[in-house]
């Protein structure tokens, strides 16, 4: 006897089989009352059933000499849906998601399926990648429904439609895909339900197991979807017409079609004034930049282009250098591994231990190799805030991807100096411009270029400004609101 | 003979400026005052001038033809001369586009040369460059509009380092203004019409616009820009060097850049040839695309292996430039070439195909 | 995909291994500073080069190497070979000949600078008078001497009275019709290095030489002046007062009449500036008055005297034929020399005191 998988032989299954084979689990309970009014059997998953609920809202109504049939039990338990089947599959499925099973007979081909699932979920907490300081402070969880739910509560209408999945053959992983109806692009929509419904694989663990399964070019380091686990974000992006998928069990849900600038828009950028807003953004590209070609830029002039060295920081730059054996581009890669290492660390161990690694590690590391004369105090500098800036992308993610990007530009660089930079950045440019995110271009709005959509990319403009939803998502309805001029331009003391 | 394309490969109109801009600006840009001012000296900025408006009417002729015909020059040429003499022009053509990338690739190479790494050997830098050019081109032409895009808006920075060397330069090497013959003048217009060239790629790429007729005003444009730039270039040379100091330099565009000192770096040039791998990449991409696309539409065979086989050509044929000689008679064989394609076939094509349209029409 | 990773790892060996480029990593140079060349009898010359060797601690020491050789190139490299690390001269800030080997001719050092591009063009020249080895022989204060020496005369040039020079300049107006070039000269006076005065070239060669009291009058002529000082020195009722001024700024303004036939320059100079220091007892109107009066005597007689010495030596540091061809059609630049000779130049001179410092001596 196997457990029931589509398509095995219908007339080897019987209910009563099913059961038998379930006992074999330790967790199963599966047990006879022949004291009540009526006889009953019992049966399902101790582990995924919450007994509160069978004790409270099953059993007594069981012990109640007026029932004497399924239909009577149906009626009278005063839970939302009791489903009396013989379908052996919908059985499995809905005991493995924790129904209780109620039989009057051992031998009955049918039975009544009770809902009384345990949720033991995470409480709602606290951004933890994306915290901000002002706005809302709420965070997605494992579960699915307390996420719909979040998400429900900021976009109450009745277009936000979700289409849910169950992918994995093993894991059978809810997966929902959201999207607000007749704001979101159709040729989005097809796309992300298609890729989502061609899924093979025997276990989801996690959203980003979607995300690498159906994004435009796996061979990417670039995500070509945000993830957040911030309700807010995702409604916001929702009503500008982007999708959303959410995973049961995975506290982050997914966004696309997305570009390369989102992902350095962080949410508290439209919880402060403008203003401000842009002058962060600005500083945020500035400091990837920096984080991508600062070592190689280091590794290039000091091999190749001393010419380019002001007389002045010549000094620093030699004497710096003057004891080290090493030359600059190994001098680099260790020193970066070093780094990676430290936050490799850092990010494997218990909070607390791992700031004090993170302390040891980056200050008695750093000071000892240069005073053994290891590495020179200008690269533990430059590095030091490589790595810095690269932790003020707001997507996690993508600081990931700009630290191993700079690995090629750092080989480039070893090899023709600042010709080799260069070269690296024209693949990178080539990669970015070939990149989609659900066949939508990843360089937009700078390539193709929108200066429409280019009001919230490298700043952010005021929200007057912007009364078009962006013209990459290619929604249907493109203007997001509407209203008058409220203040019209006065004169002086008018 | 309509050429029709998919709506998702076309490209918006407004596009046409910065291709025709990035192909324009190239390794030329690098030294072209000095071939000018041989001729009229300070007056080369009039001639910068005069040549950037023969374009134009050129613009306006291609433009003509390919609004009529909906298509390509190779639908034109088969119209024009019927398939198997138009072909063989088209195949010309071709050969034309494949001289020209290759001529961009393995000039700047000598620019690295001489100015950064004098050991440095030719092919494994044309490899590099050119497996990069493969992966754009095999992006297609979206990406190929993107690079030139990018390729115009990135390097745009350099134009203000231009601004240095006016600290040092001396107005008064201007006057006195028209001091040449008008045959000096038109000889100089001539050597200038080959920093223009480029924009004859227009013929293949036209019919991935969508709704070709209204890029012609962006394609103006963007002749227009590259116009000022070199007007803005050639004033500043004029100003900076005397105009015999110009004429013993090769790269005047370079030596500009060794007066510009900042804080924190001196010696500019060295970021600007390295910002010219930015600059060169429209022209090789768009150049080796469309040889590769010409390969495609005449003998019918997948793009990727036409590609494949130019580009290996290009590596294998940039070794064998070896010396400034051989590279300066390549450059000025393929400008040569480009010019009388220019102004002396596209006029007579433009002729020859509005006599054949009409006898078509009454047949 | 596993042909694509294996196809790329094989290029990348490739690559990496046939595109190696030499390396010139920093701190395995020994990077020139300064050079100098000394004129040793017939064809031969005495080169130094001046490193500054970066110590751990931060300190510099000045380090000089020094051969004869023929051509200065060949020098440089005989350098090399008695160096510990390759010598380099991309940061060449100063280059100095002495005067022996000025009045010679510096062509070939010009033409080996100007050929190599790692020279970069704010290079400054400068003429000895003694050996340059010795000054560069020499440590001052806390630099070495070629990082001493450009501090020294980039100072003197934007706020004092040596004029601007560079190596820019100096080919500009090696290059210019009608104008020499000419080079800030310097002296060994103890521990010390002195500005002694300027080297004025005929072309490659140093003809001719102006001391330091007259490089007020000269640059006021041959540029704008920022905050040069100047000390008059006056007899009244038989006590000597001196004056101190700082010019602010200077103008002026060319006429030329009669270009075609027998130009006539009139220079018409207007020098602002304040007084710093007044040996008498009180600054008054009459004071300024002056001072005004005192300034302009010492200007146009010096010009006057100076104009005439460079006529005498037919040499036009001053550029005053480039604004004569920058006035004339079809210049000739042979009629233009015999002409200079004799030419008619005067040099009407303006001066306003327009301030006394903070404190009022007015009563």
């Amino acid at each position: 006897m196997k457990w029931f998988r589509k398509g095995s032989k219908q007339e080897d299954l019987s209910l009563y089989n099913l059961i038998q084979h379930f006992t074999k689990s330790g967790d199963f309970i599966h047990f006879h009352n022949p004291q009540s009014p009526k006889p009953y059997w019992i049966s399902y998953y101790g582990s995924l059933v919450d007994a509160e609920i069978v004790h409270r809202d099953i059993l007594p109504y069981l012990q109640d000499p007026n029932i004497s049939g399924y239909e009577d039990f149906q009626s009278a338990v005063p839970i939302e849906k009791v489903e009396i089947t013989s379908d052996l599959e919908t059985i499995q499925k809905k005991m493995l998601a924790g129904s209780v099973l109620i039989q009057f007979s051992e031998n009955d081909n049918k039975g009544a399926l009770v809902r009384a699932e345990m949720n033991k979920a995470r409480e709602v907490s606290i951004p933890e990648e994306e915290f901000s300081v002002v706005g809302p402070k709420e965070s997605f969880v494992e579960s699915l429904t307390t996420n719909l739910n979040l998400i429900r509560k900021r976009l109450p209408i009745p277009q936000l439609a979700i289409r849910e999945f169950t992918v994995g053959t093993l894991s059978q992983t809810r997966v929902a895909v959201l999207f607000i109806e007749e704001i979101a692009n159709e040729e989005n929509i097809n796309t992300v339900l298609q890729r989502i419904g061609d899924l093979k694989y025997h276990q989801i663990l996690d959203s980003s197991y979607i995300a690498q399964m159906i994004s435009d070019n796996e061979n990417s380091p670039f995500p070509q979807l945000i993830d957040t686990e911030r309700p807010d974000r995702v409604a916001g992006v929702l009503a500008e017409g982007s999708i959303v998928i959410l995973v049961d069990g995975s506290p982050h849900a997914l966004i696309g079609p997305t570009t390369l600038v989102k992902f350095f828009a962080a949410l508290e950028d439209y919880f402060i004034n403008w203003q401000l807003a842009s002058a962060l953004r600005v500083i945020r590209l500035f400091s990837v930049s920096f984080s991508i070609l600062v070592t190689p830029v280091y590794v290039a002039v000091l091999t190749y282009h001393y010419e380019l060295i002001p007389r002045d920081l010549m000094a620093t730059l030699v004497s710096s250098r003057s004891l080290i054996p090493l030359p600059p581009f190994l001098e680099a890669v260790i020193l970066e591994l070093t780094i990676e290492l430290l936050r490799e660390a850092g990010a494997r161990l218990p909070t607390k231990v791992g700031q004090t690694i993170g302390i040891v590690g980056g200050i008695v590391i750093g000071t000892a190799s240069v005073e053994a004369g290891l590495t020179s105090n200008v690269l533990l500098i430059i590095v030091a805030l490589a790595a810095l800036a690269s932790f003020t992308t707001p997507v996690y993610k993508m600081g990931n991807s700009i630290r191993l990007i700079r690995f090629p530009f750092l080989l480039l660089a070893e090899l023709w100096g600042l010709i080799g930079i260069a070269l690296a950045f024209a693949f990178l440019m080539g990669h970015l411009l070939r990149l989609t995110s659900f066949g939508r271009p990843y360089m937009e709005p700078i390539y193709p270029p929108r200066l429409e959509d280019l009001k919230d990319a490298f700043i952010r403009l005021p929200f007057k400004m912007q009364p078009k939803r962006p013209i990459e998502l290619q929604s249907p309805d493109t203007i997001m609101f509407s209203g008058k001029k409220a203040q019209e331009m006065n004169d002086i003391d008018e | 003979m309509k050429v029709d394309l998919k709506e998702q490969f076309l490209i918006s109109p407004s596009l046409a400026f910065f291709l025709v801009h990035s192909m324009q600006i190239g390794v030329g840009v690098l030294g072209f005052q000095r071939y000018v001012a041989a001729m009229v000296e300070q007056d080369s900025w009039i001639t910068v001038l005069i040549a950037g408006a023969t374009v134009h009417v050129i613009i306006w002729m291609m433009y003509k033809m390919l609004n009529k015909e909906k298509g390509d020059l190779i639908s034109i040429h088969e119209s024009t001369f019927g398939k198997w003499l138009g072909g063989a022009l088209s195949f010309l053509f071709m050969i034309y586009l494949i001289a020209l990338g290759t001529t961009v690739l393995r000039s700047f190479i000598e620019v690295i040369q001489v100015w950064m790494f004098p050991m440095i050997k030719t092919w494994p830098i044309a490899l590099v460059y050119l497996i990069s050019v493969y992966y754009i081109i095999a992006g297609g032409f979206r990406t190929v509009t993107g690079v030139c895009f990018l390729g115009v808006v990135i390097p745009l920075y350099l134009v203000f380092t231009f601004l240095a060397p006016l600290e040092f330069s001396n107005y008064r090497n201007l006057l006195p203004i028209f001091d040449h013959s008008v045959k000096e003048l038109a000889l100089s217009v001539k050597t200038m019409t080959l920093s223009y060239l480029g924009f004859e790629l227009l013929l293949i790429y036209y019919p991935f616009f969508k709704k070709p007729e209204t890029s012609q005003k962006w394609f103006h444009y963007g002749n227009l820009f590259t116009m000022f730039l070199y007007l803005y270039l050639m004033l500043i040379t004029l100003v900076y060097f005397t105009p015999d100091h110009l004429k013993r330099t090769i790269w005047a565009t370079l030596t500009l850049w060794k007066i510009v000192r900042f804080p924190f770096v001196e010696r500019f040039e060295y970021i600007g040839i390295a910002s010219w791998v930015v600059v060169i990449l429209p022209n090789i991409c768009l150049a080796f695309w469309a040889a590769s696309r010409t390969a495609k539409r005449l003998f019918h065979v997948k793009q990727k292996k036409a590609l494949g086989f130019i580009l290996l050509l290009s590596v294998i044929a940039t070794p064998f430039l070896k010396d400034r000689q051989m590279i300066d008679r390549l450059n000025s064989l393929v400008s040569e070439f480009g010019f009388y394609f220019i102004y002396g076939y596209i006029p007579i094509l433009f002729v020859c195909y509005y006599i054949m349209t009409k006898v078509r029409k009454k047949a | 995909m596993k042909k694509k990773i294996i196809f790329f790892l094989i290029i990348s060996i490739i690559v990496a291994y046939f595109g190696r480029v030499e390396k010139e990593i920093l701190d395995e140079l020994e990077i020139a500073t300064s050079a100098g060349f000394d004129y040793k009898g017939d064809q031969k010359v005495e080169a130094t080069a001046v490193f500054p060797r970066i110590n751990p601690d931060k300190t510099i020491t000045n380090e000089t190497l020094s051969t004869t050789a023929n051509l200065s190139k060949e020098a440089l490299r005989e350098i090399n070979q008695k160096s510990h690390k390759p010598i380099e001269n991309g940061k060449l800030e100063v280059a100095v000949y002495n005067e022996k080997l000025a009045r010679h001719g510096i062509e070939d050092f010009i033409d080996t600078f100007h050929r190599d591009p790692s020279i970069g063009s704010r290079l400054i020249l400068a003429v000895v008078d003694g050996s340059s080895k010795k000054i560069l022989e020499k440590s001052y204060g806390e630099f070495d001497t070629g990082t001493y020496l450009q501090k020294l005369l980039e100072h003197n040039m934007a706020h004092g009275i040596i004029p601007t020079s560079n190596f820019h300049l100096f080919l500009s107006a090696f290059y210019a019709r009608g104008m020499d070039p000419i080079l800030p000269l310097l002296e060994l006076n103890g521990n010390n290095i002195n500005i002694k005065g300027l080297a004025l070239f005929k072309g490659p060669k140093m003809v001719m030489e102006l001391t330091e009291e007259k490089l007020f009058t000269f640059k006021s002529l041959y540029e704008e002046l920022r905050l040069a000082g100047v000390k008059l020195k006056t007899k009244e009722n038989n006590e000597t007062e001196y004056f101190s001024i700082q010019a602010i700024n200077s103008k002026k303004k060319f006429k030329i009449t009669n270009v075609y036939t027998d130009p006539e320059i009139n220079i018409h100079l207007k020098v602002t500036g304040s007084i710093r220091e007044y040996s008498g007892e009180n600054v008054d109107a009459t004071t300024i008055k002056k001072a005004e009066k005192l300034l302009k005597k010492k200007i146009s007689k010096e010009s006057a005297e100076m104009i005439k010495r460079f006529q005498k030596k037919r040499i036009d540091p001053l550029g005053l034929g480039e604004q004569v061809r920058s006035r004339t059609r079809h210049w000739d630049e042979k009629k233009w020399e015999e002409q200079y000779k004799n030419a008619k130049i005067n040099v009407k001179v303006e001066v306003i005191i327009t301030e006394i410092g903070v404190v009022d001596g007015l009563s």
